[in-house]
């Protein structure tokens, strides 16, 4: 089949919006199909939103290919008999943030008026759809809710998951993330003050200069930079393998977030267990308190209390990696799932 | 809800008088309004209830208004005089237009001459491949209604700007819906019955008074009612003709002629205050409401007239023609001077009639015409404007692009824009039900 | 500078704009810039959906780019500030196909509105850029007889210079490029067959169609000289080609009309070949100088028989000829840095 998976991109930022999609187009490709990717410029701009949302709806690649798959939006608003979504995210402004700070405009009858077409926009653009997945239980609750449409949880697997491997325990605790103030590894190093195992912890990841400066100055107060190490930088896919191979545990304890997050999937390929707080959102997903991690209250002494749990019984924190691990097949997170369901 | 509510508010407008029992309506269902004055005339004797209205020349107090509400309606007719203010705000302020007349030349015409000559000349090549030369012509030979009506309204050049449009009658709906992609209502016009005013009843024996009132032009059709009542021996004895309302030196002067030579006893009034009008009316027995063509959407003095319980003579033609038959008397207009002629002398024949036809119509505009149910449609419209405002200004932007590149309104090369822009169109919401008492 | 590149897309057609697409945002990343190509599906099958295409291409947004730099019609409608054009195409079925009469858009008033409303927009669009390049100074004079707008003729540079060294003739002509009518590769084989035996032909690469390929076969059966054409339809690695072109006595490429220099022509000039082409055969006529570079004929195969028969016998003189090629070629300097300089000049 001709298949083109079609985007919404934001020029010159990379990461989990366009992974999605690049990740798909080797197993597609090894399924026998011929795939073009499609990304189109996006901006979340009120004024110009839909002047946006015309010029997507302009797309017509019927009769191009025989199936589009469409990811972030606005691109499920292309034309297409055979259009099947994997749906990530909504425009939230106009959904679930619209009664909470983050909304971002006013709440008078110009946008509620703009809110309104969108969700009308949405509803159409969803019924059109052949299929609609999603890449989290999150967002398909959201899409039940605010658009009375049912859909498909599918999970978003990593690139060459083969990659990732055990090799034992080094006794630190890591955390390969993007070093922004929502994924929270603050409180990771609040914790550390709490801890009174031998446990270490390492923070590895690019971010903003204010919230990478203000960890190094808490560790400095906290006095715990005997065992906590920042690494602000980018770290290469061979050696976020390597780093996760060794580790005792990953911790990945992000806000709210819509999905379970690729951290979570490495640290489980890796055969190790997350450390996770209770509002976390997506992380929930996969680890299960106990089980294949830990899910603690978002308070430092909860987590230091965590961290102790993982560093005193390694045997435990082991067989609780492999259960992450096995929790990966027991839900489906791998590409052929995802071929076979994406275009049944 | 909050709306800005721009319409005539001046004594001489028919709309004014009914914009202010909408504007109470709309008070009594909880509406915040602003009223702002359209008419030309800045000082000119405000109807009863809009004297504190806010005037269109008032920049900062309008715009205020306007940034504190999120809606906007226009009562629009036929008359640069009246509704000078509409034209002026509109592009700016977009919102509901309440369509009084289907035809809005006069309209256009004195906009043009008024300074806006290029911007008429241009509206004239979009819409109608024309030019300001051929349409003054026109309009210097006296012939604009004949010359364009009904193939050309006028009506497209402003409605474009609308979000949501309401009129009062479906007879002439089609170049209104492909002037604009905005939602379209038609509903009875407003009219209250001010409870004081009972119908007094006639015994002039012998005697009967006929009522023209409104601007008397030719449109009034006053000159066949003339002929129609000089027609008749019966009818020259019995009747006075009164024409009550601003009146051109030139009409006045035909119609004086006309009378004379036809031994037609004719009152020409010229302009009346409210007062004077209302006292017009108490005194007539029929009131001769004719229009040919008919452009307006509704009457509001055929609505006036039948709510004080008078015998009404209209043109069977238009919004007219949907008054019933049991109820107001319809003259053809293939022959209004027989028809006329005939209707004065049944009611001057027939005791009765005159107060029974009165009474049925007054029954049937109270049951029809009411400024609640009104007022419920205009929230009704508003808030299907609102909700379709995105997509109506992405609909804009787009003819404005593809018009700015050269392309005609009409061509053909918009259907695959109209395609994809009507993807984003709202669909309406039932309309609400009727507001009981 | 974080450049986009702009081109139009057509899901599964790969064809010389693509590939030159990707290899500017391969230079540019090169010369150390941040590079991406943005590649908006719009279709020209119906003439009568482009307007509202146009529209739409002038609503995207682009965030976080510093500089612009479109290649065809409709993506050079994009806005930004810093826009620079790369002129490759514009709707040509708009301007000149429609006045050779070989256009989709039909002579009725209709198609003239269209027509109008497409000037009307590339004028607005491409005044709206800091510059307008163009690919060859054909593309250059359209756009000024129709748009009377000026712009600064960009020849493409090569994608592989290093792979065109050059070597010892074997005797043959070589004929690349893609095969179809327009670029007359049966003359090539009719001329072939008013020269003495000693001359040979190869012919090789992509045929727009099967058909094609199979004519030219016959043709060759037809006119008795198969075993002197060499017939290899089918798309060359690079390295193939530069093989074919390293090893040649001379290059034959004669299009009809062609907008550009012609990436073959270009080939031969950077090893060192002397080209062989025809006086029609417009912007290669930029590289193909006859009695300097090359020679160009009478678009007859009496004519080319002629240059085909004197290349292939004079070897001093087709030595000489690729030198001087080679060093007009290099004289213009077309390099992808300098290209870039150019470009975000």
């Amino acid at each position: 089949m001709k298949i083109a998976l079609v985007s919404s991109i934001s020029p010159f930022v990379y990461g989990g919006g366009r992974n999605i999609v690049e990740w798909l187009v080797p197993h597609l490709e090894e399924a026998g199909h011929q795939v073009e990717v499609i990304y189109l410029p996006f901006i979340d701009k009120r004024e110009a939103l839909f002047p946006q949302l015309t010029a997507y709806r302009t797309i017509d690649l019927t009769d191009q290919v025989d199936a589009v798959i469409c990811f972030r939006p606005p691109s499920h608003l292309v034309r297409h008999p055979r259009k099947i979504l994997w749906f990530i995210h909504h425009l939230r402004a106009f959904y679930d943030l619209w009664d909470t700070e983050y909304r971002g405009f006013p709440d008078d009858a110009a946008h509620r008026a703009l809110r309104d077409a969108v969700r009308n926009v949405d509803n159409v653009a969803l019924s059109e759809a052949a299929r609609v997945f999603t890449n989290s239980a999150v967002v398909s609750r959201r899409l039940l809710q605010y658009n009375q449409v049912a859909s498909e949880v599918l999970y978003p697997p990593v690139a060459e998951p083969e990659r990732f491997h055990s090799a034992g325990s080094n006794g630190t605790v890591v955390c390969v993330a993007r070093l922004e103030h929502h994924k929270r590894q603050h409180l990771l190093i609040e914790a550390m003050a709490h801890t009174s195992t031998e446990v270490r912890l390492r923070i590895v990841g690019t971010g903003s200069r204010d919230y990478v400066q203000s960890l190094a100055e808490r560790v400095s107060e906290l006095g715990v930079g005997d065992r906590v190490a920042v690494e602000d930088r980018w770290i290469s896919e061979d050696e976020k393998v390597e780093v996760l191979s060794t580790c005792l545990a990953s911790a990945y304890l992000p806000f709210d977030e819509d999905s379970y997050g690729y951290p979570s999937i490495e640290a489980a390929l890796s055969r190790k267990a997350t450390l996770t707080t209770s509002d976390a959102g997506g992380v929930l997903e996969l680890v299960q308190d106990g089980r294949n991690g830990l899910i603690a209250e978002p308070t430092p002494v909860a987590l230091a209390a965590a961290l102790d749990r993982l560093a005193s019984d390694q045997a435990r924190t082991a067989s609780m990696g492999e259960a992450a691990y096995d929790r990966l097949a027991e839900l489906g997170i791998d590409w052929a799932t995802v071929v076979n369901r994406i275009l049944a | 809800m909050r709306i800005v509510f721009f319409t005539p508010v001046g004594a001489g407008s028919a709309i004014a008088r009914v914009s202010v029992l909408v504007h109470r309506a709309l008070v009594e269902q909880g509406v915040f309004v602003d009223v702002v004055g359209t008419d030309a005339d800045v000082n000119g004797p405000r109807a009863m209830g809009f004297e504190n209205a806010l005037h269109w020349t008032d920049e900062p107090e309008v715009t205020a208004a306007l940034e504190a509400a999120g809606d906007v309606v226009h009562q629009l007719g036929n008359s640069y005089f009246f509704h000078r203010g509409t034209i002026e705000w509109l592009p700016r302020t977009g919102g509901v237009i309440c369509l009084h007349d289907f035809f809005l030349g006069s309209l256009f015409w004195e906009w043009s001459a008024n300074g806006h000559e290029v911007e008429a000349d241009r509206v004239l090549a979009e819409w109608y491949g024309s030019s300001l030369g051929d349409f003054y012509s026109l309009a210097a030979s006296g012939s604009l209604i004949s010359g364009t009506w009904p193939t050309v309204t006028f009506v497209e050049w402003l409605v474009c700007q609308a979000d949501g449009v309401i009129t009062h009658s479906d007879n002439h709906l089609t170049p209104l819906l492909e002037g604009t992609a905005a939602p379209v209502d038609v509903v009875a016009m407003p009219y209250d019955f001010d409870v004081r005013r009972e119908p007094r009843g006639r015994d002039r024996a012998g005697r009967m008074q006929v009522l023209t009132f409104g601007a008397i032009n030719r449109n009034k059709c006053a000159a066949e009612v003339i002929q129609a009542i000089g027609g008749d021996a019966e009818l020259r004895n019995a009747v006075e003709y009164r024409l009550a309302g601003s009146i051109e030196d030139s009409e006045r002067s035909l119609l004086s002629a006309l009378a004379d030579s036809n031994g037609v006893r004719l009152t020409i009034l010229g302009p009346v205050s409210s007062v004077e009008l209302a006292n017009e009316l108490d005194e007539a027995d029929v009131v001769a409401c004719l229009r040919n063509p008919s452009i307006e959407a509704a009457s509001a003095s055929a609505i006036e007239a039948m709510l004080t319980g008078k015998a009404v003579i209209v043109a069977d033609t238009g919004f007219y023609s949907s008054l019933p038959r049991d109820s107001v008397l319809h003259a053809r207009p293939e022959d209004l001077v027989g028809d006329v002629r005939r209707a004065l002398h049944r009611v001057h024949d027939e005791p009765g009639l005159a107060s029974e036809l009165g009474e049925r119509a007054r029954g049937y505009a109270l049951a029809t015409f009411r400024a609640d149910q009104y007022a419920a449609r205009v929230v009704a419209m508003c808030e299907l404007a609102s909700r379709n405002r995105p997509f109506l200004s992405a609909v804009r932007a787009t003819t404005e692009r593809l018009g700015a590149w050269g392309m005609s309104v009409n061509s053909e090369l918009l259907a695959p824009s109209r395609t994809v822009l009507d993807f984003f169109a709202i669909p309406a919401r039932p309309a609400p039900p009727p507001v009981d008492g | 500078m974080k450049v986009m590149v702009a081109n139009n897309m057509e899901p599964f057609v790969r064809g010389g704009a693509e590939l030159l697409a990707d290899n500017l945002v391969l230079h540019l990343r090169e010369a150390g810039h941040e590079a991406e190509l943005l590649r908006i599906p719009l279709s020209y099958r119906d003439w009568r959906t482009i307007p509202a295409q146009m529209v739409a291409a002038r609503n995207f947004e682009l965030a976080n780019v510093d500089r612009l730099i479109a290649l065809k019609f409709p993506a050079y409608l994009l806005r930004h500030e810093q826009k620079v054009v790369w002129l490759l195409h514009q709707y040509r079925q708009a301007y000149d196909l429609f006045d050779a009469g070989a256009s989709d858009v039909p002579a009725t008033p209709l198609g003239a509105e269209f027509r109008s409303i497409v000037a009307t927009a590339d004028s607005e669009a491409l005044s709206e850029a800091r510059a307008v390049f163009t690919n060859s100074s054909v593309t250059s004079q359209r756009l000024s007889r129709y748009n009377g707008l000026s712009s600064t003729v960009l020849p493409p540079p090569l994608n592989d210079p290093e792979r065109f060294r050059g070597g010892d003739p074997a005797g043959y002509i070589f004929a690349g490029g893609r095969v179809n009518e327009m670029k007359r590769q049966s003359l090539l084989i009719q001329a072939l067959a008013k020269t003495p035996s000693s001359v040979r032909l190869i012919i090789a690469g992509p045929p727009d169609s099967a058909s094609t390929a199979r004519e030219l076969e016959a043709l060759a059966v037809r006119l008795g000289v198969q075993d002197r054409v060499r017939l290899d339809l089918r798309f060359l690695t690079r390295d193939e080609v530069a093989e074919l072109v390293n090893h040649a006595t001379a290059c034959a490429y004669i299009p009809v009309d062609e907008d550009s220099m012609g990436y073959v022509a270009m080939e031969a000039a950077q090893a060192r070949k002397p080209i062989i082409s025809c006086s029609d055969s417009g912007g290669i006529l930029e590289l193909a100088r006859h009695a300097q570079t090359g020679w160009v004929c009478e678009p007859s195969a009496s004519s080319l028989a002629d240059a085909m028969t004197e290349a292939t016998q004079r070897a001093p003189l087709s030595r000489k000829r690729g030198v001087a090629a080679y060093e007009l070629w290099t004289s213009l300097d077309l390099s992808w840095e300098h290209t870039i300089q150019r470009l975000l000049a």
